[in-house]
């Protein structure tokens, strides 16, 4: 495909790995690997013209027809899963990288949403009973989180954090505890701003 | 507990730290030499020794993590438990996928995802006969995004993570919590990748913390996924697109996914699925359309299908019915609408007692008497769809009369029209109810949609009516948090008992994570805002309303709710929902009865207001004080500082500073330097404004705010920092936070604000200081505040 300039790959997981699902650790595991193994062909294809996207099917066959009942096996015909499949395998089609769930008609697409987390001094000794205080903050999706697609927006998120630390001269220790103090401290009088209407 | 890949990195401050908090370490690690402890060569016995050295117990182990076995054979011999699985190991091979080799693929996923699931496997049942586990699996952005040059390590770390989706749901039950991070930090195997000074900034000791709290036996988190690193923690979930329904009949075409292409990947009405279930719940809404749409009747005939004929829908006559109510209806609206919330507030207690002198029908109720008409669209002849297609979308309700507490109102609908809008069907549907004497009260139009069932070349209809907000801030703004069972009370009071509501699994049905509030719940809480703040609570002057409905709330949300008084006569809004930003209502205005001329009031609001344009963030000072008045003391325990903001480029480019005494009594805000300032904070009017109202990230302007602390000793600074930091950002999360802005209309004296209050945000400790009544005085220049 490399040396074509081009090529169309659809790997196949599923929900089970997506989501995970009871007594299938084998088969989420594997799934779950098939993605993975997606994301990064897509960003290496990429400049060759070689398109990985991956799909979760439902669809009713020998391996779900175990596991779901028969009247729901009917109706998940493999018959909704291949368009999907051609238009992603199209030359004309320009999606790469992405992750579909499809079956009995319907088509959706599925991204990752992080929370904003929270930052910690960088100047002090995290504990884990900062994690437990901050907990709420970590993990609240508020209107700040956002919806990452490459590795290199975890180190940018990190790389603020570094850079607000150089942002305020460091003359002091006390200084430096000013980038964190400002993030959360802010907190504090917002809080108090709120907490009054 | 079981570390492996303990010899060094993130693995060996992994153990080291279990083992100071009394943990028993196995120090897993292949290292260089398998004669014992103490061997002094390997890292793992140098682990071991340090761990000792410094009282704390632990034993080495050198077999490779594919034989997990051995590794918690060691851990049962030694201390005959396990109860902590840290699956660290790792090793890497980069190589660009062109010239990987196999060997190269098969050592990274075995070393990973296989070397994870052996020990993880070998130590699961003595987990679950202890009936307690915790297991932390090590995933990273690399498997979770891609990266160039890590095929092998991707695909091996994400299926860690597929593998952790599946442990957490088996494990649950036993209390076996399975969770996974996604560590950046500077290790040998990352050194290789980044560059050096970031490596340096990257510590493990920054990641140890949070693998420390996920597992403690008083942690419940589980199935959770988390990128830390360099002081940084955060997690992440699945969001996925409404998508595309496509009818069942037969399947579509690759040429109908391109078309619909940009339906499938949009994001607007996404939910946030947590199992394989919520995947099969959308499915079958989609089947459920196939049993419905397998009875209709084929046809032929151009402008029509199957499922819609224009011509017998459009001809179609509601029986007229009745609604008899009483005042208790009448009452438990106004409550299921959020209504008098404060008891004690006289003019909201007029709309939900009855033996109130002025007991009223807030205008909004107006929909639900003729609603009725809305059942009859589900057994149409002439249209056949799933009722799980159809979305409420537009809604219009003039009042003619005034609206009795009781009595008899006399429903009579018609359809108004049918539109083929292509991905679905238009229906609009008018209804006028009288009463026992025969005047019109009310007139309504529905208008609702139905998905997957249009394209049958029919009528696309007239435009839409637009009535979007002016370009400048709102007149004002009204933030009311709903009730987590809201849609509860709203299904008795307004008789839509759709299950869609109630029943979490309609509700996966339908594609939803949970319930969802009533449209119409979500309008009457706009309707109530705009009354109280444009028609002083008078529902005489509250002539017709219309939205579109442009999006569903959760019971529990906050509500947003911005006005904007284009004419006399005519109130634009909209809605949002706070916790989301996202437009709940849209193309909505009120029309109200022309006021009369502001006499009397006039000279009051120019007394109170300020002559000159006024500094936006005047506002969150006078915020900050009134939220003094009640508590102060404690806050001023806590913090114990003098702040002085100076605040730049205000109106003209002036400049202004305030203090904020949190030192002294219970706490102060005043105009104007302090005598000496503990903190100096130096900004712009509008940066502040942002921050305060969250808009803004603080670690994207720091460089634009100057702060300097003075007049403290060190020691004094550092322990106030602290106080405020660990004592306080665990308390202060303001966006979280539940509001009721009550803001005047230019016409209106301050004295016409009413009390706002704040509804009690019981899930969240960071408002465990009391919540009060107060009165929040906007100055006359109104600025957008959210």
């Amino acid at each position: 495909m490399r040396e074509q300039k081009f090529g169309r790959v659809i790997m196949t997981t599923s929900a089970a790995g997506i989501y995970g699902n009871f007594g299938q650790a084998n088969y989420s595991a594997a799934k779950l690997g098939a993605a993975g193994f997606a994301n990064t062909l897509a960003i290496e294809g990429k400049s060759r013209n070689i398109h990985v996207n991956t799909i979760a099917p439902l669809a009713g066959t020998r391996m779900t027809a175990t596991v779901m009942p028969p009247e729901l096996v009917e109706a998940l015909k493999p018959e909704y899963i291949a368009p999907l499949v051609a238009y992603l395998c199209h030359e004309g089609t320009d999606v790469n990288g992405g992750l579909f769930e499809v079956g009995a008609g319907w088509v959706s697409t599925v991204r990752r949403q992080r929370t904003r987390g929270h930052f910690f001094s960088l100047q002090r000794e995290l504990t884990p009973e900062d994690i437990r205080d901050n907990w709420g903050s970590i993990t609240h999706f508020g209107p700040d989180s956002t919806n990452p697609t490459k590795t290199q927006d975890s180190i940018g998120v990190i790389m603020a954090n570094l850079e607000a630390s150089k942002a305020i001269p460091a003359r002091t220790s006390l200084h430096s505890l000013l980038p964190s103090f400002i993030v959360n401290h802010t907190h504090t009088l917002i809080s108090l701003y709120v907490a009054s209407l | 507990m079981i570390v492996t890949g303990a010899g060094g990195g993130l693995g060996r401050i992994y153990a080291l730290e279990f083992a100071r908090r009394g943990a028993k370490v196995v120090v897993n690690d292949l290292g260089t030499s398998t004669s014992g402890e103490g061997a002094g060569s390997s890292p793992a016995a140098k682990v071991v020794e340090e761990i000792r050295a410094a009282g704390g117990e632990a034993v080495a182990n050198f077999d490779s993590v594919e034989n997990g076995a051995a590794i918690v054979k060691t851990a049962m011999d030694t201390w005959g438990r396990v109860d902590i699985v840290i699956n660290n190991a790792g090793i890497l091979r980069d190589v660009s996928f062109m010239k990987m080799t196999d060997a190269e693929w098969e050592i990274v996923n075995r070393v990973h995802l296989r070397g994870s699931y052996s020990v993880s496997r070998a130590a699961w049942n003595v987990m679950r006969e202890q009936k307690f586990g915790r297991i932390i699996m090590t995933t990273s952005a690399a498997g979770i995004y891609g990266n160039f040059g890590q095929a092998n390590y991707s695909a091996a770390k994400l299926g860690i993570a597929g593998l952790a989706n599946t442990l957490a749901i088996e494990g649950k039950s036993r209390n076996i919590h399975v969770n996974t991070i996604a560590p950046v930090a500077g290790t040998r195997m990352t050194a290789t990748v980044m560059p050096p000074d970031l490596v340096e900034a990257l510590k493990p000791e920054y990641v140890m913390p949070l693998v420390v709290y996920l597992c403690h036996e008083g942690t419940d988190v589980n199935g959770g996924l988390f990128e830390v690193g360099a002081g940084w923690v955060s997690t992440l979930r699945w969001e996925r697109t409404r998508g595309h329904l496509f009818p069942i009949q037969k399947p579509p075409t690759p040429e109908q996914i391109a078309s619909e292409w940009p339906h499938v990947i949009d994001y607007t009405d996404s939910t946030f699925p947590t199992s394989a279930q919520d995947s099969m719940g959308t499915i079958m809404g989609a089947l459920d359309k196939l049993k419905a749409s397998t009875s209709a009747t084929p046809s032929a005939t151009s402008g029509k299908s199957e499922n819609v004929d224009p011509e017998q829908v459009l001809a179609h006559r509601f029986a007229p019915y009745s609604s008899s109510y009483t005042t208790k209806d009448v009452a438990l609206y106004a409550l299921s609408i959020g209504a008098a919330q404060n008891q004690l507030d006289d003019q909201e207690l007029s709309f939900t007692y009855e033996n109130h002198p002025s007991f009223q029908a807030l205008p909004t109720i107006g929909i639900i008497f003729p609603f009725g008409v809305m059942g009859g669209v589900m057994s149409m002849p002439g249209l056949s769809f799933n009722p799980m297609m159809l979305l409420h979308g537009e809604q219009y309700l003039e009042i003619k009369r005034p609206i009795p507490t009781s009595g008899t109102l006399t429903n009579s609908g018609r359809v108004a029209g049918i539109y083929d809008k292509g991905k679905g069907v238009v229906l609009a549907i008018e209804a006028t109810s009288t009463d026992e004497r025969g005047n019109e009260v009310l007139f309504n139009r529905f208008t609702v949609f139905i998905r997957g069932i249009g394209g049958y070349g029919g009528d696309r209809g007239p435009a839409p009516e637009v009535h979007d907000p002016p370009a400048r801030d709102p007149d004002a703004v009204h933030i009311e948090k709903t009730a987590d069972n809201q849609a509860l009370w709203y299904r008795l009071s307004s008789g839509d008992l759709n299950p869609l509501h109630a029943d979490p699994s309609m509700a996966a049905i339908g594609g939803f994570d949970k319930p969802i509030l009533h449209g119409m719940c979500t309008f009457g809480y706009a309707g109530r805002a705009v009354l109280k703040h444009f028609c002083a609570n008078d529902p005489s002057k509250f002539k017709a309303i219309g939205v579109r409905l442009a999006s569903h709330v959760f019971p529990g949300e906050t509500l947003v709710t911005e006005m904007w008084k284009v004419s006399d006569t005519k109130v634009v809004f909209r809605v949002k929902v706070q916790e989301r930003d996202k437009v709940v209502i849209s193309n909505a205005f009120v029309t109200i009865a022309a006021a009369p001329a502001p006499a009397a009031a006039a000279p009051a609001a120019a007394a109170a207001a300020p002559a000159a344009p006024a500094f936006r963030s005047a506002s969150i000072f006078a915020g900050i004080e009134a939220r003094l008045k009640d508590g102060g003391a404690e806050v001023v325990k806590k913090v114990k500082a003098v702040y002085e903001f100076k605040i730049s480029g205000g109106p003209g480019g002036a400049s202004q500073s305030w203090t904020v005494d949190l030192k002294n009594g219970s706490g102060s805000v005043s105009l104007g330097s302090p005598e000496k300032a503990d903190c100096v904070i130096k900004m712009s009017d509008g940066d502040l404004v942002a921050l305060f109202t969250g808009k803004l990230n603080a670690v994207r302007i720091s460089q634009s705010i100057t702060l300097s602390l003075l007049c403290l000793t060190l020691t004094t600074c550092v322990r106030t920092i602290a106080k405020c930091l660990y004592g306080w950002s665990s308390q202060g999360h303001g966006q979280h936070g539940t509001r009721h802005e009550a803001r005047p209309p230019h016409q209106a004296s301050l004295q016409a604000v009413t009390a706002s209050y704040d509804h009690t945000h019981k899930h969240n400790p960071a408002h465990s200081y009391p919540t009060r009544s107060s009165y929040v005085p906007h100055h006359h220049n109104n600025t957008t505040l959210l």
